[in-house]
């Protein structure tokens, strides 16, 4: 480097003080200068429709969503509800392959469409091999998709993309299509952690915020597994993250609002007493607290909450503690005291139902959840009318 | 109170464009792959013709695209280089092949500051693992952080007049203001993994020889 010639400057140490604390509040002021507004501070915002909801759900419709072909294996759906107007009534997402954390898996899609009242084929909608080319960097393994729609009626994906380092060193990648029939492109890998942004994985919907965004569960995985949230503005930018509990092994938060701005995650067990657990923020995600064991058996098995209204929320999760052989469907009023509803799915001990995701769509609960790791099942529940 | 609150912010994280980081992947990791190896071909003595041109062919060979590059492989494993690690790689490069127009590394004020990027990275480790009660890394999303860090790198400087450390730092700063490379935390513009153990292998290997006199 050359020889500074500032000796005016360089000589006296007093000087040197004032001309750093200048250079720093320059740099600063840029900094700020830079950077988007504040965002407004968030309330959780709820689907519409739902104020009819009073009596109980009833089973309207089941199925399986066609899988793509040659792939013997499916894990991990996510649902995404269509505004009304859109030929779709919703999407739905999940990973396919010969095998979970195969080299071939790619993230698959369906829709089901309004008109025919089918799930449309499904096609392949995300590819490692395509999505390296575009971000320049290669991609061990994709997995576990989580969809949103932001405000400007764009389509987000957010899947688990491997690195160096098995399924636990995974990194979030998102994915955005701006139009409908036009390919995802990659946006990149969200920046959150130091350690070579390692371990940072998704699985559960997203809790939509009035303003627009949302907040976006995810969890790290490495040995300790702790909870984050992530939020996201209206136009899909990041917007920050904010660790969700101070434990060791929680992973796997899905949200369900209570109130505008008190929120309740509860997450899948990594301990050897198997029990869901429960965190809580009465600020709108800036501060989260640690709640007691919620006495609900899980099996070490993701959740999938879904919040209607204040007052009224769904869950749909393994209730044995020594397996995914049963999936059931229950009822809340404050997102920590649930009763069951519903059986989706039960086999014998080595069955597994697992991994469900919900969505209201045009006044009905969706859901869908994995059958056997070889299929995506779903059902469809309306609200009995009720008498006058 | 409302600048205190946008100093304090980390809910307006500005990220860098996908393409710049593109473009600062491949040339990052060149650079500092081409700074290896000439760093090991000195210290094998006097480079004959033929190696003088090694770095640089493995800086082109990063430049090449897909998975045929190394810089595909190391970006699928480690992401992106430090800012600080690809200058000083830059740095040294330079000063090797063009002497008249940078001095060489100055190592031993280097060194002498050595202690606090080791000190922050065990630091960043532990936050990792939430080992502290609160994000340390989602504050260098924070143009608080940014400032302090501007303070603390002119501190070689300001308060002892040793320029080149302080220069090198508030360059780096500088240029994340400007580019957000490599993610837009500043925490990673500042220090990587690699870089961390690097200085401590560097400390381990002087404190050893020292003890062997």
């Amino acid at each position: 480097m050359s020889r500074l010639s500032f000796s005016w400057l360089h000589r006296s140490a007093a000087r040197r003080c004032w001309a750093g604390l200048v250079l720093c509040l320059l740099l600063t002021a840029v900094e700020c200068w830079l950077r988007a507004p504040e965002p407004l501070a968030p309330k959780a915002a709820w689907p519409s429709g739902t104020e009819a909801v009073t009596g109980p759900l009833v089973l309207q419709a089941a199925g399986r969503i066609p899988m793509p072909a040659d792939a013997p294996a499916a894990h991990a759906s996510t649902l995404l509800a269509m505004p009304p107007g859109h030929p779709a009534a919703l999407q739905a997402y999940w990973f396919a392959g010969s095998r979970e954390s195969g080299p071939d898996v790619q993230i698959a899609a369906s829709e089901f469409d309004r008109t025919t009242q089918q799930w449309t084929p499904a096609t392949y909608v995300v590819n490692r091999h395509r999505a390296a080319a575009v971000l320049g960097f290669g991609l061990r393994r994709l997995g576990n998709p989580v969809a949103w729609r932001d405000g400007q009626g764009r389509t987000h994906l957010f899947v688990v993309a491997t690195g160096l380092g098995g399924w636990a060193a995974g990194r979030i990648l998102h994915l955005r299509q701006d139009a409908p029939q036009q390919a995802f492109h990659p946006l990149g890998v969200l920046p959150l952690s130091w350690l070579w942004n390692t371990s940072h994985l998704v699985r559960a919907m997203p809790l939509p915020l009035a303003d627009g965004g949302m907040v976006l569960p995810a969890y790290f995985e490495l040995g300790i597994k702790y909870p984050v949230a992530l939020r996201f503005d209206a136009a899909g930018e990041f917007r920050g993250m904010m660790r969700m509990s101070q434990r060791g092994d929680l992973l796997q938060p899905t949200l369900l609002p209570r109130s505008e701005t008190e929120w309740v995650g509860l997450l899948r067990d990594n301990r050897a007493q198997r029990q869901l657990r429960a965190v809580i923020s009465h600020d709108a995600g800036r501060n989260w607290d640690d709640l007691p064991d919620l006495d609900m058996p899980n099996p070490d098995a993701s959740v999938a909450g879904l919040s209607l209204r204040p007052g009224l929320m769904y869950l749909a999760h393994n209730p044995r503690a020594e397996s995914r052989a049963q999936l059931v469907l229950s009822r809340s009023s404050d997102a920590l005291h649930w009763t069951q509803l519903e059986m989706l799915a039960q086999g014998d001990g080595r069955s597994e139902f697992s991994y469900p995701s919900m969505a209201w769509v045009d006044g009905g609960l969706w859901i869908s959840y994995t059958e056997e790791r070889r299929g995506i099942a779903w059902q469809r529940f309306m609200p009995l009318p009720t008498a006058r | 109170m409302e600048i205190l609150n946008i100093l304090l912010s980390t809910q307006t994280p500005l990220l860098p464009h996908v393409g710049w980081v593109g473009v600062y992947r491949v040339l990052g990791w060149g650079l500092v792959l081409a700074g290896i190896a000439l760093w090991c071909l000195r210290r094998s003595g006097n480079l004959p013709a033929w190696q003088r041109g090694l770095p640089l062919l493995l800086l082109l060979w990063c430049l090449w695209p897909g998975p045929l590059s190394p810089a595909y492989w190391l970006g699928l494993a480690f992401r992106v280089p430090s800012l600080l690690l690809v200058l000083l790689s830059a740095w040294f490069l330079l000063s090797h092949y063009r002497p008249q127009l940078l001095m060489p590394l100055p190592l031993t004020d280097l060194r002498r500051w050595a202690l606090a990027p080791v000190l922050l990275g065990w630091v960043l480790l532990l936050d990792a693992f939430a080992l502290w009660p609160f994000s340390l890394y989602s504050l260098g999303f924070a143009p608080l952080t940014f400032g302090v860090l501007v303070l603390l790198c002119l501190l070689p400087w300001s308060w002892h007049g040793v320029a080149q450390p302080s220069i090198l730092l508030v360059s780096v700063l500088t240029l994340f203001v400007l580019l957000r490379l490599p993610t837009g935390n500043v925490w990673d513009a500042l220090l990587d993994p690699w870089l961390w153990l690097l200085l401590q292998a560097d400390w381990l290997q002087r404190r050893l020889r020292r003890a062997q006199g």
